[in-house]
């Protein structure tokens, strides 16, 4: 951590004291560079520094929240004016507190933050060769959404308590959207991929599943409406999850959002179902060693064997449910102290991935409308997708232009089958087994 | 907000490098939100975003980068940075900046860069929450927010450019939620505009909670909806996401230039029915998604997308009227400094026809009224879009029968603008946010009631 960043954090908690209040304050920097090419030229090259500092201060028992991109110390004070200004607005929050903690924290470079010497060149050819070859292939018409990019973030925490932690890492993505046309049908196809370094990237991964899936997806037509069994791959059951998540947060409890406020103790999923968030997986990308009060990580059961067993808390939320933090604290420079799971994961069951797929079933490759065909609420959902009808695991019918539906509450009941692999979603920030739900109302011919 | 000393330098500093276009983009950001639950003030949070976007234009290659430092020498560093590997001979620099100044068409009085009033906005939010918790003992939680910003940009370009804007957005929403035994269902309400405060005068927050909870109260007692391919009837207001995402976003050059929408090649063809003729229009006074100039610093205008079903006009900026010949409307747009801008929409519409509401429910033997709509998604490739209704009722024998929940249209652009059928007189509009390539800018979508003869319904009965 530079001396710089320290003495900002000095001057913005001296203002903090001289007006009585408590602290804490978040400093992002973060550098990035995203390239992206149409018909073999660099289209675009964009590259970015930029900052931010976020304070949350406590006074008299009410929270206030406010950032600022400039760093100059007329900004930074007009900063913690306007908080404790929010914060004379608000309601009292007797549970949230500046934790007592002292401590001097730092994440691990040696794998957060590993040495990466690809060259910019190295990377614009990179991109270049991938949509040249992808748009080589059979039926592929153009690439028009394609990028690689590197970017390495840092993250300073202080707190008027006394807290400095610090955590810095570094990440590269690639992706490339394929368009295919054949006898006047159009088909796309996505596929990213994500590393620590560059070198984790895999252009032909890239090419080989675009042109595969853009290929097929030529030939996909509506199926007969009806229920069907419904396996999730392996990128959009996590993304169906991540909608839901909210009834793990003992913030949402506490506010009354949380459709599983008054369900702890109680069996709310298949008795297969045992879901753990462990946020010290090392080769997911969402490891954390701490939270944003500074509290260290450990594995957290939420729901064993079906029961309900533990919301995610922060410090404030445990204060309120007379329980302690589990260490998951979250708050960004702009907002004010959440929860946030870090590496959410699902047991494998022991349901071989044959007997996953034995007799017919609607396998979903890409699903539509997530931001908007979900209630969080009542867990009603409906949603465009495509993917494959297979029997015994074998393909019967390429489908796209359906929809499926369902209530998520009660399809994490009705579960026909979990297979025994647990496969990570490709920003590796999620781990989940193959699902077999039953019986979703699918909407086509 | 840039000495324009300092822009002069750096400007020319990009030509001398051999860029063929060079522009500043200097932003300075208030945001302001407040947030209540029920009839407790939740949050206050605000924040300063300040940061200046650098664009350099190669031929057709952009390059991009940008700062929250506004001093020569670190956005004199960014040029060369990015103009390290298209450096060509150096080109003659000088000239001044011509000032161009836009008439404010926003006018704006309770902005937050002066006195703005918390207290009200706290008590409108409550009343609103009040009104909502007192309409049926079912409403057991409601959620309000505030939103207001100040947007103020500056653009220097290296065609003598230099021009300013400031954008004050307000948005006010109530959402209510209805509960009975384990079922929960949400009902919303939410209006904004290109304005400050002052938008208080026209909304009642009574009104506001009524509406919240009604909603909220309709869903509660809505049944799964059937599926399969049936007449819909979209309500006005924001039913019109149903144009904006299955045509709007396939006429801008973001996805015309590339040839990835289906409409790249129809300039002058028919692509809808008769009936529709839709508009892009970024000069309504007042609007949540005008503008006086683009992020280029172009004044905005109204763009004539569709008459009687023919295509008229793309949306187009100036990266898109350099790769596709077409003359720029004012459509460049973007979140905020961070991103190069590109062509969006802004207010866009479905234009008021001339048939009842009553007479398109009367004329479906079995179908859906979708009152109101969520939002939506579009694959600009294959046109395939979907999107949710957030409130909606089976139709059978002409009549409303009842509510239905979890209700998803999908179909593709080109076909389901052949097949609305009739279009209402009560034309609305309503305000979102719309995301894509240059991150999420506020827009307007509308239309009076329309037909679809014939559209996708994905439900769960």
């Amino acid at each position: 951590m530079k001396d710089s960043t320290r003495n900002k954090a000095s001057f913005v908690f001296d203002k903090v004291r001289a007006k009585g209040a408590t602290a804490d304050l978040i400093i992002d920097e973060g550098q990035s560079l995203n390239l992206k090419v149409f018909q073999g030229e660099l289209s675009e090259h964009l590259m970015s520094s930029a900052q931010v500092f976020g304070v949350r201060t406590i006074k008299n028992g009410k929270v206030g929240i406010a950032h600022s991109e400039a760093d100059d110390n007329d900004a930074l004070e007009y900063m913690v004016d306007e908080a404790l200004n929010n914060s004379s607005f608000s309601e009292d929050e007797p549970n949230e507190l500046i934790l007592a903690n002292k401590d001097s924290l730092r994440t691990d470079d040696s794998l957060l933050f590993p040495k990466d010497e690809t060259s910019i060149v190295e990377k614009i050819n990179f991109i270049t060769d991938l949509e040249t070859e992808l748009c080589s292939k059979d039926h592929i018409k153009s690439v028009p959404y394609n990028s690689v990019g590197s970017s390495q973030s840092q993250r300073s925490y202080f707190s008027t308590a006394g807290l400095e932690a610090f955590s810095r890492s570094k990440s590269s993505f690639a992706y490339a959207y394929g368009l295919a046309e054949k006898e006047g049908k159009n088909a796309v196809a996505f596929k990213a991929m994500y590393g620590r370094c560059f070198s984790a990237l895999d252009k032909n991964k890239i090419i080989e599943h675009v042109s595969t899936v853009c290929g097929t997806m030529l030939k996909g037509v509506p199926l007969k409406s009806g229920k069907y069994d419904v396996v999730f791959d392996s990128e959009n059951l996590p993304q169906v999850v991540a909608i839901f998540t909210q009834i793990f947060s003992a913030k949402s409890a506490k506010d009354g959002l949380n459709p599983w406020r008054n369900k702890l103790g109680e069996v709310v999923t298949n008795k297969g179902v045992t879901v753990v968030d462990r946020p010290r997986l090392k080769e997911g990308y969402g490891y954390k060693l701490f939270d944003s009060e500074g509290v260290a990580t450990k594995d957290l059961v939420l729901v064993d064997k079906g029961e309900f067993k533990s919301f995610i808390h922060n410090s404030s939320t445990a204060q309120h449910y007379k329980t302690v933090t589990t260490g998951h604290g979250a708050r960004s420079a702009r907002s004010g102290l959440g929860v946030g799971l870090h590496q959410l994961t699902i047991n494998p069951g022991d349901v071989t991935e044959a007997d996953l797929t034995s007799g017919e079933y609607l396998e979903v490759t890409k699903l539509d409308g997530l931001h908007s065909g979900a209630n969080v609420i009542s867990g009603d959902f409906s949603f465009g997708a495509s993917g494959y009808l297979k029997k015994d695991g074998k393909l019967i019918q390429v489908v796209r232009g359906i929809t499926v539906a369902g209530n998520f509450y009660d399809m994490l009941k009705d579960i026909n089958a979990i297979g025994d692999t647990a496969y990570w979603n490709a920003s590796k920030s999620v781990q989940m087994p193959l699902i077999r739900f039953s019986k979703l109302a699918i909407s086509g011919v | 907000m840039l000495k324009v000393s300092v822009a002069r330098s750096v400007v020319d500093h990009g030509v001398f490098l051999g860029a063929d276009f060079v522009e500043l983009f200097v932003e300075r950001h208030y945001t302001h939100n407040i947030s209540t639950l029920s009839d407790k003030v939740k949050s206050v949070q605000s924040g300063i975003d300040f940061g200046i976007g650098v664009r350099l234009v190669f031929g057709t290659k952009v390059l991009y980068g940008y700062t929250n430092k506004m001093d020569k020498d670190e956005l004199t560093r960014i040029v060369s940075a990015l103009a390290t590997k298209d450096r060509r001979d150096p080109k003659i620099v000088g000239g001044s900046f011509n000032f161009l100044k836009f008439e404010d068409q926003h006018k704006a009085k309770f902005i937050l860069s002066q006195q703005f009033p918390i207290e009200d906005k706290i008590n409108f939010l409550l009343k609103a929450s009040g009104k909502a918790d007192s309409m049926n003992d079912k409403i057991s939680q409601t959620r309000g927010s505030c939103m207001q910003r100040e947007q103020q940009v500056e653009i220097f370009n290296s065609e003598g450019l230099h021009s300013q804007d400031v954008r004050n957005y307000i948005r006010v929403a109530m959402t209510a939620i209805a509960s009975e035994g384990s079922e929960q269902a949400t009902g919303s309400w939410n209006q904004g505009g290109l304005l400050g405060w002052e938008i208080s005068d026209s909304l009642n927050p009574e009104e506001a909670g009524e509406e919240a909870a009604r909603q909220a109260l309709v869903n509660i007692s809505a049944k799964a909806c059937p599926s399969g391919n049936m007449p819909v009837v979209i309500g006005n207001g924001f039913g019109g996401v149903i144009f904006h995402e299955a045509c709007g976003h396939l006429l801008e050059t973001t996805s015309v230039a590339k040839k990835s929408s289906v409409f790249h090649d129809k300039m002058g063809e028919m692509i809808a029915s008769t009936v529709v003729s839709a508009v892009d229009d970024g000069t309504m006074v007042n609007e949540w998604g005008s503008i006086n100039i683009d992020d280029e610093g172009m004044a905005t205008q109204k763009t004539q997308l569709i008459k009687d079903g023919k295509l008229t006009s793309f949306l187009v900026d100036r990266i898109g009227s350099e790769q596709t010949g077409f003359d720029r409307t004012g459509s460049g747009r973007r979140q905020n400094y961070k991103f190069a801008p590109a062509s969006r929409m802004r207010n866009t519409f479905i234009e008021a026809g001339n048939d009842n509401l009553e007479d398109m429910i009367l004329s479906m033997d079995k179908g859906i009224y979708a009152s109101s709509m969520a939002g939506g998604s579009v694959n600009p490739g294959t046109g395939e879009f979907n999107f949710s209704a957030r409130e909606a009722y089976y139709v059978e024998d002409g009549k409303t029968q009842y509510p239905v929940k979890a209700a998803t249209l999908i179909s593709t652009g080109p076909e389901v603008l052949k097949e609305i059928s009739m279009v209402g007189k009560d034309f609305a509009l309503a305000c979102g946010m719309c995301g894509s390539v240059s991150g999420a800018v506020p827009t307007t979508v509308g239309q009076p009631a329309i037909k679809v003869d014939n559209i996708l319904v994905g439900g769960n009965a």
